[in-house]
């Protein structure tokens, strides 16, 4: 048995699944104990069902309050002793619920297991992630979601014959034992080093606020919360209301009704397994084909809801019903997988945390359901499959994005971010973008190396700004990668690119016309706002670069020459110190003499330590300025070498320069 | 002397009000059709706290103010902010549903009990509270009272506050250069969006603190129409500094507001006050000219939300089976029709009536803004001005009926004519602008006037039974949409759709652009004249009461909601927006305001293509089912020449 799990898990450790998974059943086990004894409890206490359902809510309420936190916290401390601590702080409460006196110190009991309940999410998917590597993670994910079914079954078979025997109390007492048992056994595992799978450094955990914008640029991952909270709101709506429609439409009693979602336990777990197998073959191909299938099977399940609402006969209504738990079960463990190989491993846990939140905050489409489901049960379903189906939409949407989502991890890009010699500071890879649908760039790679001055030449139209503007975030990829000092920022906004020292120059309209040159330039150090000082003293240095701008200061903006703008827009991009300057047409339109002004300003700032990307229409101007350069033509990479030799490719600079007496 | 002063109390007023909507309209590029809903909405909450749960007044002042700014955020952050890039006259749509929307929360408010509910009320300081008690101050010819002095106090304050934060401040400065180049503004890493956000709460704040400090001088009504009038005291003001500079407008809120008493002083009439704005808003426009271009072109307003619905192509049209099935479903539909009466009671009879009438004036509006590019948010006042006109005739001077019908379509003809000249001279919301006054103004003053209204009732001639209204109605609405899809395959149809497109190519090739944007009016306006007076026929009343603006903009709602520029789409809305609150008005009296903003906000913001695309797509199933030939068409693949010739061709954007 033991051997043949070990070949499941293709040779890699077993423990710490086992140890995953007995936290996992026993939380299963005490939840549903004590939903299932629920009736006695509240006779004990005397209070009904409002009263009881009140301390459940409350419970549920405290998930997405405690989850991120704790989630951001287990990005940054051992996760292992944070699981085992957690564990003992729920088997503390669970005990505490088994003695409680009063009601005061059984809700107390509740909301504290509750509490260390919520590390679970975060935290084991954050593990799984580099216990297992992506090969056999599925498989792992799919053995954790094992513990649920499980923790189910065994709550209404043991804990309910215990009750039946002596008391409701005693299950939880008995509980204790195979906790304990199970802390043991999880103290001996000992912490994975953080993504080990995916990177060569150990990464740590950006600010919390960082964090959150990181992820949501993953688009793969967004468009996945999205359709979660459409998806799993629908289904907590179907979810509550099936009972009803069991015994309204049905008339089907407690008793049948518990067998009914037994047997749908019973068939989910076996789907677990099923859906695992077939979820890590379509993994080994490729992420996106994996999730793909998913999506599909998600597809039969929102058919199924459709039908729900119009079953005719109790067994039809019940055969629907357990296709839908099947295909819930046969699903979850790939959606799971899928997050840990998407989310960066410092911020998996997070990510977990995330899903978890985003599925309440699709509550608001039961709510609709409850509201019609007051008046007939039966539209109140057929309303959620519409819903449900655009989740599925969204997470369709995101297998598009999903393999490119994953190359973001290869660990190649660190590595050259790191080298000693020779820096890459930026690189894309693959950059496709288009403009409603009209594709502009077809997979451009630009390696551009830290403290160089590169030209990107080309063509009207060919797409160099489009690339300068894929890059600081103007514009969103729609595939290819990019990254700066070895961590992926596709998919990032300008906001946040700005800070990471990436400033771009627009070609022409740089300036705010109404605004002063003062103002202009205050605008320029935005980011720099709580630093007076500091400001002021850069203020004044760029001013000392650009004496014009000096003299007319507290003029408006929209009243200087053409160069007097072109200086302001450097001036204000100046003002950032940035790691990499984007200029897009500097020379455009402007007297050579200006320029050669301009260039002198851009000399020294590269002196400063600024690497630079220049494009330019004016290849000489680039030649005189950059000592390597791309060539773009028609939206792929021409060319890539030093500018001396690019001089040589007549075949390539004919169309420049036709392009140059055409427009000059 | 006395009365200008009087006039700088209410101007400062309308000045705080237009400063809001400048900055809204710099931020997000669009007119805030919910800046009068918020500040109703502060007033509404007001009133609630000190008259309903009693709170002290400045508890309750200070609570008002951060509702209506929280409102204004959140509206920012969960709608504003999604539609980020999306063509201006859809975020001027989504305003609207918003607007609808606060209104419906301001409506569940609890209302103060002295003022027994939805009565207006004027000058009402005994009921609208007022923190202290002043000795009234007499200054020739009027008598100033506390909240006179509460404006006059606060009204400096609050626009010296505002001037500061936008000379000085990190974020004002910010608000001004996002307004100039919003995308340079993001490559500084100014977070423009919640500068935007900014830009909203500091908009509804002083949209609630400026209709706070003008209800307890001109009075506040809880009725649903509140919101647009306050509304328009800022929007005039914002025209004439053309929506660009927040110094220009707030001094353009002060002479209006000295105007607006100087008009009364001298012609010693109230309510007045509208036509006056509506006045400067028609000057302003008719101003603005040549130089307006450039601020203009950014916000030029593309009219499509999604992808239209394409025609079937010919070889479908003309194959058999098709032709079979479109026979069939007309040889059903005619008996149906003609059938209904047998077994419809009267009531439901009068509301297909009234539904048909109606889709016919918003069958119009899809003419104009689905194939002029123009939104016109009036053309219930439109539809109401020939009613109201028509009704006189026939009931005070004895007219003809179907004369009255004729005239209404003539007025209905001349007022679109009217309303579009200023229009035309500008591109994107300004018609928008216009009609809004136009359908504010009409509500409390023009159909009011004796040389338009008579008694405001209309009735049927005894020989219109309802079953013939029902038929009436039916034929009028099928003549209707017969001759305006008939027109969009002649030469004039064709030309709105060029000019729609784009004007200034369609002028290159030698369409007269004016004359085909007005030919669209004119048609508009005639059948929106008719089917107004006829819809009053059906209830008997042609006045104010009925012709409310807010109505115009469920209108824009339901034309919005059925797929902007389908004729079926229009039907469609109007069934919905007419629908809901006819079979399920006992749930709540405000369902139809909520049913229409709601649907407008989801088809905003999720389904871009409106209800017409739902028909859409299985119509094409079923030509596809039918005839075995996909109508979509059909997405040639890439060969490496044409993707080639396409990269070189699109153009860069920088």
């Amino acid at each position: 048995m033991i051997a043949a799990l070990r070949r499941y898990l293709n040779d890699e450790p077993l423990a710490p699944i086992a140890a995953l998974f007995a936290l996992n059943a026993l939380d299963e086990l005490d939840t549903r104990t004590f939903e299932l004894l629920g009736p006695e409890i509240a006779d004990h206490f005397g209070i009904d069902v409002g009263g009881f359902g009140l301390i459940t809510v409350l419970v549920v309420l405290l998930v997405p309050l405690v989850v991120m936190p704790v989630a951001l916290f287990a990005d940054r401390t051992p996760r292992m002793r944070l699981a085992v601590f957690s564990a003992g702080l729920w088997a503390a409460f669970s005990l505490m619920t088994g003695l409680a006196p009063a009601l005061a110190v059984l809700v107390v009991a509740r909301v504290g297991s509750g509490f260390g309940r919520t590390v679970n999410t975060p935290v084991h998917g954050s593990l799984i992630g580099d216990f297992y590597s992506p090969a056999t993670r599925a498989k792992a994910f799919g053995l954790h979601a094992l513990a649920n079914p499980i923790g189910v079954a065994f709550a209404s078979i043991v804990a309910g014959a215990l009750a039946e025997l002596y008391d409701w109390r005693l299950p939880f007492l008995v509980l204790t034992v195979p906790t304990i048992v199970a802390l043991a056994l999880v103290s001996r595992v000992h912490e994975p080093p953080r993504g080990r799978y995916e990177i060569v450094e150990t990464p740590v955990a950006p600010p919390w606020r960082d964090t959150l914008h990181r992820l949501w640029a993953i688009r793969s991952l967004r468009y996945q919360w999205i359709g979660a909270a459409w998806t799993a709101g629908s289904v907590f709506g179907v979810g509550i209301l099936v009972p009803f429609f069991l015994r309204d439409e049905f008339g089907v009693e407690p008793g049948l009704r518990g067998v009914i979602i037994a047997v749908g336990t019973a068939l989910s777990a076996v789907a677990v397994v099923v859906g695992t197998a077939v979820f890590q073959r379509k993994l080994d191909e490729s992420p996106s084909v994996g999730l793909r299938m998913l999506c599909t099977v998600g597809i039969v399940a929102g058919v199924a809801l459709v039908l729900l609402s119009i079953a005719p006969s109790l067994w039809v209504f019940v055969g629907l019903l357990w296709l839908i738990m099947v295909v819930f079960a046969f699903v979850a463990p790939g959606l799971s997988t899928i997050t840990a190989i998407v989310a960066p491993p410092e911020m998996r846990a997070a990510a977990f945390a995330i899903a978890g939140v985003v599925t309440l905050a699709g509550l608001g489409f039961s709510l609709v359901g409850f509201l019609i489901g007051s008046s007939d049960l039966r539209w109140a379903i057929a309303v959620m499959a519409p819903v449900f189906l655009r989740g599925v939409g969204f997470f369709f949407k995101a297998a598009t994005y999903l393999d490119n989502d994953v190359a973001r991890l290869q660990p190649g890009h660190v590595e050259r971010a790191r080298r000693t010699d020779d820096r890459i500071l930026l690189e894309t890879t693959g950059l496709t973008v288009s403009y409603s649908g009209v594709q502009v760039l077809f997979g451009v790679d630009l390696e551009v190396r830290e403290g160089e001055i590169l030209a990107l030449l080309g063509t009207n139209g060919a797409g160099k700004s489009t690339t300068l503007n894929a890059i600081s975030g103007i514009v969103e990829a729609d595939g290819g990668n990019v990254f700066f000092d070895g961590e992926a920022i596709t998919g990032e906004p300008p906001e946040r690119t700005v800070q990471r020292g990436i400033v771009q120059v627009p070609g022409g309209r740089g300036i705010f016309p109404g605004l002063t040159v003062e103002e202009n330039l205050k605008m320029g150090g935005f980011l720099l706002r709580r630093q007076r000082s500091e400001l002021d003293d850069r203020i004044a240095e760029v001013l000392r670069l650009f004496p014009r701008l000096a003299e007319r200061r507290f003029q408006r903006a929209g009243s200087l020459s053409g160069g007097e703008r072109q200086m302001l827009t450097l001036a204000q991009s100046f003002l950032l110190r940035p790691r990499l300057l984007l200029i897009d047409e500097l020379s455009l339109g402007l007297a050579p003499a200006v320029v050669q002004d301009l260039l002198v300003a851009v000399r020294a700032m590269n002196a400063a330590g600024t690497t630079i990307v220049i494009v330019e229409q004016s290849v000489n101007l680039a030649l005189t300025l950059a000592e390597r350069a791309y060539f773009l033509e028609k939206g792929e990479v021409r060319f890539s070498g030093a500018t001396a030799d690019l001089l040589a490719r007549r075949d390539l600079l004919r169309s420049v320069f036709l392009e140059g007496s055409a427009t000059s | 002397m006395d009365i200008v002063l009087l006039g700088l109390v209410i101007g400062m007023a309308n000045a705080l009000l237009a400063s809001g909507l400048v900055l809204v309209y710099m931020s997000n590029r669009v007119i805030n059709f919910a800046h009068g809903e918020l500040g109703a909405f502060g007033v509404a909450l007001m009133l609630a706290l000190t008259r309903a749960a009693h709170l002290n007044y400045w508890l309750a002042l200070l609570c008002s103010l951060a509702g209506a700014a929280a409102l204004g955020g959140l509206i920012e952050r969960t709608i504003l902010a999604r539609l980020f890039r999306s063509p201006r006259l859809i975020v001027l749509i989504a305003t609207i549903g918003v607007a609808q929307l606060v209104a419906v929360s301001r409506l569940v408010l609890p209302k103060p009990e002295a003022a027994g509910g939805d009565v207006a009320f004027a000058g009402g300081a005994n009921i609208f509270p007022v923190p202290f008690d002043s000795p009234t101050w007499e200054f020739g010819r009027v008598v100033l009272l506390p909240q006179h002095f509460m404006v006059l106090v606060a009204g400096p304050i609050l626009a010296a506050a505002l001037f500061a934060f936008l000379r000085w401040s990190s974020y004002g400065i910010a608000l001004r250069a996002a307004a100039e180049n919003a995308q340079r503004a993001r490559l500084l890493g100014i977070p423009v969006r919640r500068v935007s956000t900014i830009a909203w709460v500091l908009a509804a704040l002083l949209s609630a603190a400026a209709a706070i400090l003008l209800a307890p001088i001109i009075g506040f009504s809880a009725t649903e129409a509140v919101g647009l009038p306050i509304l328009m005291r800022g929007l005039a003001a914002g025209m004439v500094a053309r929506m660009e500079s927040v110094g220009t407008a707030f001094g353009a809120g002060l002479a209006l507001g000295v105007l607006d008493q100087l008009v009364f002083f001298w012609t010693g009439r109230s309510g007045l006050t509208d036509i006056v704005l509506f006045g400067v808003i028609l000057v302003a426009l008719l101003a603005r000219g040549e130089r307006q271009r450039r601020t203009v072109a950014s916000e030029e307003s593309s009219w499509e939300i999604a992808e239209p619905v394409r025609p079937l192509p010919t070889e479908i049209v003309a194959h058999p089976a098709w032709r079979a099935f479109t026979g069939a479903g007309i040889a059903l539909a005619i008996p149906t029709v003609v059938a209904l009466p047998w077994y419809l009671g009267v009531a439901d009879l009068q509301f297909i009536a009234t539904v048909l009438l109606v889709a016919v004036v918003s069958v119009t509006l899809t003419v104009l803004t689905g194939w002029a590019g123009q939104m016109s948010i009036g053309q219930w006042a439109v539809a109401g001005a020939g009613a109201v006109f028509g009704a006189q005739l026939v009931t005070e001077s004895g007219f003809p009926f179907w004369f009255g019908a004729v005239v209404a379509g003539v007025v209905g003809a001349g007022v679109a004519l009217l309303l579009g000249f200023p229009a035309l001279r500008l591109e994107g919301t300004a018609l928008a602008v216009v009609t809004l006054g136009f359908s504010v103004a009409a509500a409390a003053w023009i159909f009011d006037q004796s040389w338009m209204k008579g008694t405001g009732f209309l009735s049927r001639p005894t020989w219109i039974s309802t079953t013939s209204y029902y038929y009436l109605s039916f034929a009028f609405f099928a003549v209707s949409l017969v001759a305006i899809r008939g027109l969009q395959t002649t030469r004039i149809g064709r030309n709105m759709l060029a000019v729609r497109d784009n004007p200034r190519q369609a002028a290159a090739m030698g369409i007269d652009v004016v004359r085909t944007k007005l030919t669209a009016f004119v048609l508009a306006g005639t059948f929106a004249g008719i089917a107004g007076f006829l819809w009053s026929a059906g209830i008997g009343l042609a006045d104010t009461t009925v012709f409310q603006p807010g109505r115009s903009l469920s209108l824009v709602a339901a034309v919005v909601i059925g797929g902007l520029g389908s004729l079926p789409g229009a039907v469609l809305g109007t069934v919905y927006f007419l629908a809901i609150p006819y079979f399920l008005g006992d749930i709540s009296p405000h369902l139809g305001l909520l049913s229409t903003g709601v649907g407008l906000l989801t088809l905003v913001l999720f389904f871009p293509g409106g209800m017409a695309r739902l028909i859409g797509a299985s119509r094409d199933l079923i030509a596809h089912r039918l005839t075995g030939r996909d109508p979509r068409p059909q997405v040639v693949p890439v060969s490496s020449t044409a993707r080639a010739a396409v990269g070189a061709g699109s153009k860069e954007q920088t």
